[in-house]
């Protein structure tokens, strides 16, 4: 193909050659720019090598310089061949700790009272646990915390229509003063008709606020309902394990 | 010939090695069952961070009472396998606070001229308002600090409520692990000590019972993987 004269071949024109110089092209110096690009370069690799390094720290085998040794619980080296025994047996006397026959576990974040045997549980109840807030008497600077204990208890005592014997804080949360009369501290109409007392004051019992159930809002004693309050009055018996947590 | 021959060496070899496996797993089973049998005997709470099986256990005398879900786990370094460890610290960035209980004054407060009227039979008497320290008042993100310096640190998931600043920070720390870990170990390690840290995920409800139930002075085990 011609165009004036000319070859014309795709997207060049032959031909031209000579009549347009080339622009000079002027050295433009751009060591810095390397200089840059192998500072960065080199700092990626240091960093990379120093985060590798603190990576294997963090990945040691556990143990890995010591030799293991198995002791029994009296001291004793165990034989490797006799460790599956061992287990075996620890699991058996892990086993006996557990409690006999039926026992009621509370879960104070949630407020609710089971009755278990083994690993089934037989009731869900609904409960009150303690509010965990704080009272100071200003007099005394005496404090009390009303939170619900955590542990393993018992069922200590079992009471019929309790009459519940006020303490110093209960006056002192009302602003009253505290009566010199024992007599004055009774007050039989707020802990329902049945109370299974755990220890050091606790007690698992009625309520008048039934309708706070599910809430924290006691002193540290854990309220039910009527219908399992009975119901578990019932059923536990002096002894009863009660788990807390 | 050759093949057979191979084959036996494998065997061979295999076998001792598959029995160390083995070994080192009863040893790691016992020296847990030690620990624990201890903390079982003591009839307190004791809590079980069962790593292999992704679940946090609440147990008092060998029962467990509580299960908890471990969502996700990421673990830097590895403590010492079957010791009791102790709760040394905990630290949230939103730590809750109890309330404290306001006496009335009888001096200053005026006394109402009229008693109110006592509630009738089978009538309810009127609730007072709720001041409680409660579940929903617990962090969902924390550190437990071990007694040997170990950290256990708890997120729960980011819930759909978050905003661009939640989300950021959650991003930030979900990868920036990558980076701060290997560098702290490293301090760690300049000053002889190893670093040893566990991030856990837990759903919300969860990472807050776990706030609730393991206190200062609490004791654990860890089932490491």
């Amino acid at each position: 193909m011609q165009i004036d004269g000319k070859h014309w071949t795709g997207s060049r024109i032959v031909g031209l050659e000579g009549q347009i110089p080339p622009p000079e092209k002027k050295p433009r110096r751009r060591w810095w720019l390397w200089v840059l690009v192998g500072i960065i370069l080199s700092a990626l690799v240091v960093f990379a090598g120093v985060l590798t390094y603190g990576w294997r720290l963090g990945h040691r085998p556990a143990n890995a310089q010591t030799e293991i040794v198995i002791k029994d619980d009296k001291g004793r080296p165990i034989a490797p061949d006799k460790l599956a025994a061992a287990n075996a047996k620890l699991q058996k006397k892990m086993a006996a700790l557990a409690p006999k026959g039926q026992y009621v576990v509370i879960d104070t974040a949630n407020n609710r009272v089971y009755l278990r045997e083994g690993e089934r549980t037989l009731r869900d109840m609904v409960a009150s646990c303690g509010s965990g807030n704080v009272l100071e008497d200003p007099v005394s600077g005496r404090t009390w915390t009303f939170e619900t204990p955590r542990g393993q208890f018992q069922v200590k005592s079992k009471v019929n229509n309790p009459v519940w014997i006020k303490p110093d804080w209960a006056f002192i949360e009302e602003g009253e003063p505290i009566p010199k009369d024992s007599r004055q501290r009774a007050d039989a109409n707020v802990m329902g008709d049945y109370a299974l007392g755990i220890g050091n004051g606790y007690f698992l019992h009625g309520t008048l606020y039934k309708r706070l159930l599910g809430r924290n809002v006691s002193h540290g004693c854990v309220r039910l309902g009527d219908a399992d309050l009975e119901f578990l009055f019932k059923t536990a018996t002096l002894g009863t394990k009660v788990i807390i947590y | 010939m050759r093949l057979l021959l191979t084959i036996f060496l494998v065997c061979l070899l295999w076998v001792p090695l598959a029995a160390a496996d083995e070994l080192a797993e009863l040893a790691q089973t016992n020296r847990l069952l030690q620990a624990e049998f201890e903390l079982a005997k003591s009839q307190k709470l004791y809590f079980v961070f069962d790593l292999q099986a992704s679940e946090i256990l609440f147990k008092v005398s060998g029962v467990t009472v509580a299960k908890l879900p471990i969502l996700s786990l990421r673990s830097w370094g590895r403590p010492a396998d079957g010791i009791a460890y102790t709760l040394a610290n905990r630290t949230a960035r939103k730590e809750p606070e109890r309330e404290k209980i306001a006496i009335p004054d009888g001096q200053e407060e005026e006394k109402p001229k009229a008693q109110p009227a006592p509630p009738k039979p089978g009538e309810a008497p009127k609730a007072p308002e709720v001041q409680a320290l409660e579940i929903t008042d617990m962090p969902t993100e924390y550190t437990l600090q071990l007694d040997d310096g170990t950290l256990l640190t708890v997120r729960s998931t980011l819930s759909d409520k978050a905003d661009f600043k939640e989300k950021l920070r959650y991003y930030y720390e979900k990868y920036s692990w990558f980076i701060t870990r290997p560098l702290i170990s490293i301090s760690h390690h300049r000053h002889g000590n190893t670093y040893n840290e566990m991030l856990l995920t837990l759903p919300e409800r969860e990472a807050r019972m776990l706030y609730w139930s393991f206190q200062e002075g609490g004791r654990c085990l860890v089932h490491w993987p």
